[in-house]
């Protein structure tokens, strides 16, 4: 019995000091915004590893995800002749939830394994040390231009999935299971509106910050060669997959009260 | 004279000469281990000091501590008349900028070719001017005998070749101060000649200051103005090479004599 107390008493520790340091790295990196130097090559070759790279997973996702979801929303709502109301609900349930969620998801997997790996070896061969002892500091040099890579990529990322989602769902809707294309179209504009759209962007804005800290966080700590790399890169989109879906709830009740479902 | 040993040449040592860094009752633990136990040390300005001592005695510990990468649990380090543990990181920045240093490793960045290596710390220096960055790495290489590699990517050098890439990253924005981690492991003699002579020519040419982690006698004996033994987180005993080789502490005397001694083996 104490011995289990021990190792959750141990649990907890290592997660509070872990989410406090993926803060303390935030906060740092945002003064090292305001403090450090500007540093746009790097800032552009991220959004073209995190942005244009990772368009083809999301794009296949979101196609996808809208293709299944129109079919089955189809199914169910068949049997009750409620078959135009395909189109409203793929499209909200694409801003809202679908797209900001399984973008970050599928970001998290290809962008934030990728920064705890390359960060994680910097670490464990010494070439951090190598840029502090040339007076560059890590935070400045590494984690400012992933963030704001990132801070860009993701809502636009989250965009084209919305975007393809509903296509993919239209496609299938009206095209393979007949939905008669008029209902289908006016009752997505109907019910959907710009806030929807919005609330996907600002989700994914916070997932891409939140996937950033993360993976830098479990990057920078990363210890004990390659096996320690493995970890952390493990670590990193564990961490931040289920920081994605418990921040998506909070996320969902807090717009909610900002932009309201009409 | 120890029966053995490698002769040291007769050196110079200028005592007059001004201390660069203090090291002060400086201690260190990492984990359950406590590395460093109290060293004392003064490097003076433009001289060569050599750090020997056995394998996980701290020595590169005490080096990172130098150019505050780690940071004393007790103790200071001053450098030029600043405490480094008075210091945050960015504060640390333009000291680390009088510095130059090689990792035991080499440390090299793995998605830089040679060349852009060479150039980092001269355009975290500020310098923008191509014709001159690539002047300058040209000579950095060719001081280390490498030049017409720039375009190699790390992965591809043999551990030799990044460790001389290192060293001419090191050296090429001419620092005040050099630190070099096993400047030699791994080298063929002739390359460990052609560094020790570099170490030589940057002191006398640029008087620069140097501190040298080795476990290469030969090339303490060549290169050292001092020599201190660092042994269990303390130092036992700094002073000419010569000092060093006729020291009468055993576990100096079995080092230097490369035996394995009852000492030696505490």
């Amino acid at each position: 019995m104490r011995n289990l107390a021990a190792r959750l008493g141990k649990r907890f520790v290592a997660f509070a000091s872990g989410t406090g340091g993926t803060i303390l790295l935030g906060a740092e990196a945002l003064e090292a915004l305001f403090a450090g130097r500007p540093r746009w090559g790097l800032f552009l070759q991220h959004i073209l590893d995190i942005g244009w790279r990772s368009q083809l997973v999301v794009l296949v996702t979101g196609a996808f995800t809208g293709a299944v979801f129109a079919a089955q929303t189809f199914f169910q709502f068949n049997k009750v002749g409620m078959e135009s109301a395909v189109g409203a609900i793929v499209s909200i349930a694409m801003c809202r939830e679908l797209g900001p969620v399984l973008s970050g998801l599928m970001v998290a997997g290809r962008v934030g394994a990728a920064m705890s790996a390359e960060i994680g070896t910097m670490k464990v061969t010494e070439q951090i040390d190598a840029l502090r002892a040339m007076g560059v500091n890590p935070v400045d040099y590494l984690v400012v231009p992933r963030a704001l890579a990132m801070m860009i990529s993701m809502p636009l990322l989250v965009a084209e999935c919305i975007a393809v989602g509903i296509l993919a769902g239209y496609f299938v809707g009206v095209d393979l299971l007949r939905i008669p294309g008029a209902y289908f179209v006016n009752n997505m504009l109907h019910f959907t509106s710009w806030t929807d759209v919005v609330t996907g962007c600002v989700k994914g804005l916070v997932f891409g910050v939140l996937i950033v800290f993360v993976a830098c966080k479990q990057g920078l700590d990363a210890k004990d060669g390659a096996v320690g790399v493995g970890r952390a890169t493990t670590e990193a989109v564990v961490v931040s997959s289920l920081i994605i879906l418990i921040a998506n709830f909070f996320l969902t009740m807090g717009l909610n009260i900002i932009f309201p479902v009409l | 004279m120890i029966e053995g040993a490698t002769q040291p040449p007769p050196a110079s040592l200028d005592a007059s000469k001004e201390a660069l860094i203090f090291i002060r009752g400086v201690q260190k633990t990492l984990g359950s281990q406590k590395v460093l136990r109290g060293v004392d040390l003064e490097i003076r300005k433009g001289e060569t000091l050599v750090i020997l001592g056995r394998s996980g005695g701290g020595k590169s510990v005490l080096l990172k501590m130098l150019i505050g990468l780690m940071s004393p649990d007790e103790g200071t380090i001053i450098f030029d008349g600043t405490n480094l543990s008075d210091l945050n990181e960015r504060e640390l920045a333009p000291v680390r900028r009088r510095f130059g240093m090689l990792f035991q490793g080499a440390a090299l960045f793995d998605s830089l070719d040679v060349a852009a290596n060479i150039a980092f710390p001269l355009r975290e220096a500020g310098e923008r001017n191509p014709e001159v960055i690539e002047k300058k790495v040209r000579e950095a290489l060719a001081l280390v005998g490498l030049d017409g590699q720039q375009k190699k990517m790390p992965v591809n050098l043999s551990g030799g070749m990044r460790k001389r890439v290192g060293l001419a990253r090191a050296i090429v924005t001419r620092p005040e101060c050099i630190l070099y981690d096993e400047p030699t492991a791994g080298l063929d003699p002739i390359s460990t000649d052609g560094i020790d002579r570099l170490i030589k020519d940057l002191q006398n040419r640029f008087h620069v200051t140097s501190i040298v982690i080795t476990h290469d006698l030969g090339s303490a004996w060549k290169i050292a103005d001092r020599v201190a033994f660092l042994h269990q987180g303390r130092i036992l005993e700094v002073g000419l090479p010569s000092d060093i080789c006729g020291a009468k502490n055993p576990l100096i005397q079995d080092f230097v004599a490369g035996r394995c001694g009852e000492h030696s083996l505490v």
